[in-house]
């Protein structure tokens, strides 16, 4: 296998007048955009930069339970992500999408166990990457999911009270919501998985073809990752929504509204 | 019966309703009328609990309605909204949906008793086969109705249940509802038509409620 050739800092700094062409297109429009965008590209390189060094050092070290911490600090971040995006309360809806995303995550290792050995699964070489793409394609999922279903409840408040009315149980009186919002945040992933190979090149696959890989072999792990990833969209999409409704109604089968950042 | 005791709502530093005390006798039939914004939705869903009172309280028989009592509180009312509600499948499935839920298992949709109320609601029985989503607001809304009136609640609290009905299909909801005396009826409307057909009326406007003679 040869070795990836390293792209040194001075290049990445060269390449970034690249960003001159977005610039020229925002000041034509005048879009106020580029305050952002050098905001935006900072940010990712610093978080990178860190990143990196941090992961220099788990990898040289190695050690599963370090590996584990890395993984449920992403879990953790992850589901922060979530609510943010989703304009959720942290106090009142960390606790119910936490279990949701930890459970997704057992679900998935369980899964990559039929693949790999503990002991190869359990190294940072596979583990950090693995788990980092599997969590960052659930989030997408999970934001979809969270805010069709709380928006659609809020828009047919009358079809809950029907509902309910009607004999519903609790969990019966949102399952069209519950339905919809599966509906919205996965859909479009399986139109994804449809077309992969052809309208994309997959990003694992071509990390690995970059890195010395066969295409045979890169294969292989897409489709594992696909597989792994849709999963877990559906399962933590599917989980994140049932424990959110437990935290957002109360006793009467209210909606409460204090588990928004923003009010209706 | 149902009882409303000086129950004060309170919304974003607004009086919705303004200690209001109500009282529905079994059987009665009235139409709730006043202004729009007068808290008339308000009042129907404060019933149900599904509008938390900020002081006062709701009664059945005397009893106060808590969380502990509130499903056996719900069952006894059949309510209905002012708009047709979206559904995904067939008419017929539409009127078949109360009996998916747990609670209801224990009884059967009953085909000839949908039939004859849709008859008697100037509807179809072959719209049964139509996809609910294609017919009109005011076909949906009919639906809606026989949809409840199959479970058989004795209190029907409907709001504004024929603003979507054109003049016929309006006088057989009213009909039908006018002439069931076994279910105690309060109707939010804006519609004078209700009144001919013996219903008393009560309005609410700024959070007063006001009994007509």
């Amino acid at each position: 296998m040869s070795q990836t050739m390293a792209i040194s800092i001075p290049t990445l700094i060269i390449f970034s007048v690249m960003l001159i062409f977005p610039v020229a297109i925002f000041r034509h429009l005048r879009l106020r955009l580029t305050k952002d965008l050098v905001i935006s590209m900072l940010r990712m390189a610093v978080q990178l930069g860190l990143v990196a060094v941090y992961l220099e050092w788990v990898f040289k070290l190695d050690m599963l339970a370090l590996n584990v911490a890395w993984v449920l600090v992403m879990i953790v971040v992850a589901t922060g992500s979530i609510l943010r995006q989703g304009g959720l309360s942290w106090r009142r809806c960390l606790w119910a999408l936490l279990p949701a995303h930890l459970l997704t995550s057992l679900l998935t290792l369980a899964g990559f166990l039929l693949v790999f050995d503990v002991s190869t699964l359990g190294s940072a070489r596979y583990l950090v990457p693995l788990m980092g793409m599997v969590l960052g394609n659930i989030l997408r999922s999970n934001v979809v999911a969270l805010d069709r279903f709380f928006s659609e409840l809020r828009a047919n408040r009358d079809m809950h009270i029907q509902y309910l009315t009607l004999g519903a149980s609790d969990s019966e009186a949102v399952r069209p919501f519950l339905r919809n919002a599966l509906r919205a945040a996965v859909g479009p992933q399986l139109g994804t998985v449809a077309t992969m190979g052809i309208v994309s090149l997959p990003g694992m696959m071509t990390g690995q073809i970059l890195g010395g890989s066969s295409p045979a072999v890169a294969i292989g792990y897409q489709i594992m990752i696909m597989i792994a990833i849709f999963t877990a969209a559906t399962v933590s999409a599917f989980l994140a929504v049932h424990f959110a409704r437990k935290a957002a109604f109360d006793a009467f089968g209210r909606l409460d509204e204090s588990i928004f950042l923003k009010r209706a | 019966m149902l009882e409303l005791r000086d129950v004060t709502v309170r919304r974003a530093g607004r009086v919705i309703l303004d200690r209001v005390s109500l009282a529905v006798a079994p059987g009665e039939h009235l139409v709730l009328t006043g202004p729009s914004g007068g808290g008339k939705s308000t009042l129907l869903k404060a019933a149900l609990l599904f509008e938390p009172a900020d002081e006062g309280e709701v009664l059945w028989d005397g009893c106060p309605v808590t969380a502990s009592n509130l499903a056996a509180h719900r069952s006894r009312f059949l309510y209905i909204g002012q708009k047709p509600l979206p559904f995904d499948g067939l008419a017929g499935e539409y009127l078949d949906l109360p009996f998916t839920f747990a609670a209801n298992r224990s009884r059967r949709a009953d085909r000839d008793a949908q039939d004859r109320l849709m008859a008697s609601m100037g509807l179809d029985p072959v719209l049964r086969t139509s996809p609910y989503g294609r017919l009109s607001g005011g076909e949906q809304q009919r639906l809606t109705i026989i949809q409840g009136l199959q479970l058989e609640r004795s209190f029907c609290l409907l709001d504004e249940v024929t603003s979507s009905l054109d003049r016929d299909s309006l006088e057989a909801v009213v009909r039908y509802f006018a002439g069931d005396r076994e279910r105690t009826v309060l109707a939010v409307t804006h519609n004078r038509q209700w009144l001919d057909f013996g219903f008393a009326e009560i309005s609410l406007e700024a959070g007063k409620l006001r009994r007509h003679p």
